[in-house]
């Protein structure tokens, strides 16, 4: 009588296959021999022999057990036994996130993860949020016949408003207005008013009929400041909130054309960005990755290999629960060739950037909620979270890979290599033949130049705003101490413009006459009347008449008035 | 026109047009001999032989000049029309000093409200006319 419970035989055949016991030419011969049953008790023998000792090794693996044989050009480190745990390069661009406390050992295994991946990529952006970690990389670079490029926050040149080939300006001028409110922490009216600005000053600009030339951040200051009809509550946000960042930033957005995204891409570039403030370091990383992930995702790039890799070093500001930029684009850069690591402190993270970031690495962390929120995301069993928490020490992770056997989470020791001294020829080779590197031919570790290859990008085709390179709040002045004369013509609402048409057309009326005539109501005519008369477009009178005694204000339009509005319709 | 925007665009060309519509002849900038130079007048209307000639002015300094304007173009009328009433208040005391009487012989020291609204009355002079 036939049983319909599997033999022990066969148990045992599905456990070597799920745990990889039998890839190699003896276990492959076992199966065959067991599947066409021509398996005698040798064969039987071995089979069970290869089972027990695998549950005893289990036994004593802990929680995580072992991890099965991976492949892959990135060596994250090794298990338990010092058996590399292999990730391909191309799983990078899954996106990584690494959580762990100060101390546990993200930077040490960052450095590491990096200096594999960088031949495998054309580009890379290494940004230092708070520290120096990353300059460290340059003589191992230079080692490996690669030049790896410093930039400070000072040195760069940017402008954000710059559109990228390929994105029509009013989309960009839409992304550029919600990464500003965001970076900014501006009110959601601004939003609106920002995105309304953009569109006028890329009209002004000649930027929607392709033109090359674009306004700059003090463009956007200085026409919203002067929105007399916007939302007075928005207008002194974007005001209030522009004006610490150009005045602090100004060598580096004084450009009408900055760097592009797409010529650094090409390069491996370390940006450090501890010299600047919080809300400036948000927005040189939304200048630098914006336009890049923004020109990929409009030119339909899909699934495309990843060939640039950017790593973030004590990411936490960009990726808070709190709102960021990195957080909504995220989503939509999958499959355009870029890779994300992230390395933070503290599992106060945007659900997004948990969602998005395929590769999980958790090392030793002080707080309890951060163990628990990371192995939620991982999908650890109570008695891992458990172990976790009371094992971990510095170096040593958790880790879950994008696909294949890394998708089980595992226990994973990062290799002890101290990349933050510079190499000796000897132990460059040492360390570059562990991690499968071959040093560049011709390579000297004595090359190593942070500067080198800096000048590369100082030659980078770029155009200066001169008229904002002295640019104050207070009335932003030139060099030479003259007032700005700006040789586009002064931007002006529709309301505005209407009243001015109105006050050319009917000279001598009294100014309440003027609300009627520019189709607006009675208090926002007086704010224009007002606004307009600060900004040299009318001047006052008082004049008597009728022939009671009021005195009525006549408005004079003066020369900037008749240019401003020279060619356009009543 | 000599002047700024007050003079040329409010005072003048705003009565010159009323002028007009009330069935004047208008001239402005009219040249005059008075002694040896040319002078102008800002603003002369005309009709049915009876001449009025207007003078915008933004201050008292040339009132003198006004009255000889006016005696050698030999106007019934002068209307020295200032913007405000500050000013023609400070037009009258310069004309009192030079003892000339305001508001009689056909000497008129007007806001431009109150000029508008003479030639819009029809000028009492033509009301028996």
């Amino acid at each position: 009588m036939r049983s319909d419970k599997p033999s022990q035989t066969t148990l045992d055949l599905l456990y070597g296959v799920q745990n990889d016991l039998l890839e190699d030419p003896v276990g492959y011969a076992m199966r065959r021999a067991i599947q066409l049953s021509v398996a005698g008790n040798t064969q039987i023998g071995w089979l069970r022999e290869r089972v027990t000792k695998h549950k005893t090794e289990q036994m004593y693996a802990g929680p995580f057990g072992q991890i099965r044989k991976t492949e892959g050009e990135i060596v994250h480190g090794g298990d338990d036994k010092e058996l590399p745990i292999r990730q391909a390069a191309q799983g990078m661009g899954d996106h990584t996130l690494t959580l762990g406390g100060s101390g546990s050992g993200k930077t040490t295994k960052s450095r590491w993860t990096i200096l594999q991946a960088a031949k495998h990529v054309m580009g890379l952006f290494l940004f230092d949020f708070r520290k120096r970690e990353y300059r460290c990389l340059v003589p191992w670079f230079a080692a490996m016949g690669m030049v790896l490029m410093v930039v400070p926050a000072r040195t760069l040149r940017l402008n954000p408003l710059e559109v990228p080939r390929g994105v029509p300006p009013y989309s960009w001028a839409t992304r550029v207005a919600d990464v500003l409110v965001q970076v900014f922490r501006l009110p959601a009216r601004a939003t609106k008013l920002i995105n309304v600005t953009l569109i006028e000053l890329f009209e002004r600009f000649g930027v929607i009929q392709g033109g090359r030339r674009f306004p700059t951040l003090f463009d956007l200051r200085e026409a919203v400041s002067v929105k007399a009809t916007a939302n007075a509550q928005a207008r002194m946000a974007v005001v209030d909130a522009l004006d610490p960042v150009l005045m602090s930033l100004r060598s580096v957005l004084c450009y009408r054309r900055g760097w592009s995204t797409s010529d650094l891409a090409k390069h491996r570039i370390v940006y450090e960005l501890d010299g600047v403030g919080e809300v400036e370091k948000d927005l040189i990383l939304s200048s630098l990755i914006l336009p890049e992930f923004t020109a990929r995702v409009a030119a339909g790039v899909s699934n495309k290999r990843m060939n640039l890799l950017i790593c973030c070093d004590e990411a936490a500001r960009l990726v808070s629960a709190s709102g960021t930029g990195i957080g909504d684009l995220i989503g939509l850069i999958r499959g355009t060739g870029i890779g994300l690591e992230l390395s933070i402190q503290s599992a106060d993270i945007a659900p997004a950037i948990l969602s998005n970031t395929a590769n999980k690495f958790i090392g030793r962390c002080g707080s309890a909620s951060d163990y628990s929120t990371m192995a939620e995301a991982m999908g650890l069993t109570a008695e891992q979270r458990r172990y976790m928490a009371q094992h971990l020490v510095p170096g040593q992770f958790v880790g879950q890979l994008a696909e294949g056997p890394g998708r089980s989470p595992f226990w994973l020791r990062v290799p002890n290599v101290d990349l933050s001294k510079p190499p000796s020829p000897k132990t460059a080779q040492g360390h570059l033949a562990l991690a499968g590197l071959l040093p560049g031919v011709g390579a000297s570790v004595d090359a190593a130049d942070s500067s080198m290859g800096l000048a590369e990008l100082l030659t980078l085709p770029t155009e200066v705003a001169s008229e904002f390179v002295d640019w104050s709040p207070y009335g932003h002045r030139t060099k030479q101490g003259n007032p700005v004369t700006s040789s586009a013509p002064p931007l002006l609402s529709d309301a505005e413009s209407r009243y001015l048409r109105a006050v050319i057309d009917h000279p001598g009326k009294p100014s309440s006459a003027y609300a009627k005539l520019a189709g607006v109501g009675t208090h926002q005519a007086i704010a224009l009347r007002k606004q307009l008369v600060q900004q040299g477009f009318l001047r006052e009178h008082k004049v008597n008449i009728s022939s009671r005694g009021r005195v009525s204000i006549v408005l004079e339009p003066l020369p900037k008035a008749l240019a401003a509005t020279d060619g356009k319709e009543t | 026109m000599r002047g700024g925007f007050i003079h040329n665009v409010i005072l003048i060309t705003a009565l010159a047009e009323l002028f007009e519509l009330e069935g004047w002849r208008v001239d402005t900038e009219v040249p005059i001999r008075v002694g040896t130079t040319i002078r102008f007048v800002d603003l002369v209307a005309e009709r049915e032989g009876y001449c009025i000639a207007v003078e915008a002015e933004c201050s008292p300094k040339r009132i003198e000049g006004d009255l000889d304007k006016a005696r050698a173009l030999g106007a019934q009328e002068l209307w020295i029309v200032t913007p405000n009433t500050r000013i023609a208040a400070g037009v009258r005391r310069k004309l009192d000093r030079l003892f000339v009487p305001v508001n009689r012989d056909g000497l008129f020291v007007l806001t431009q409200g109150a000029a508008k609204e003479r030639i819009m009355n029809g000028l009492p002079l033509f009301a028996g006319s």
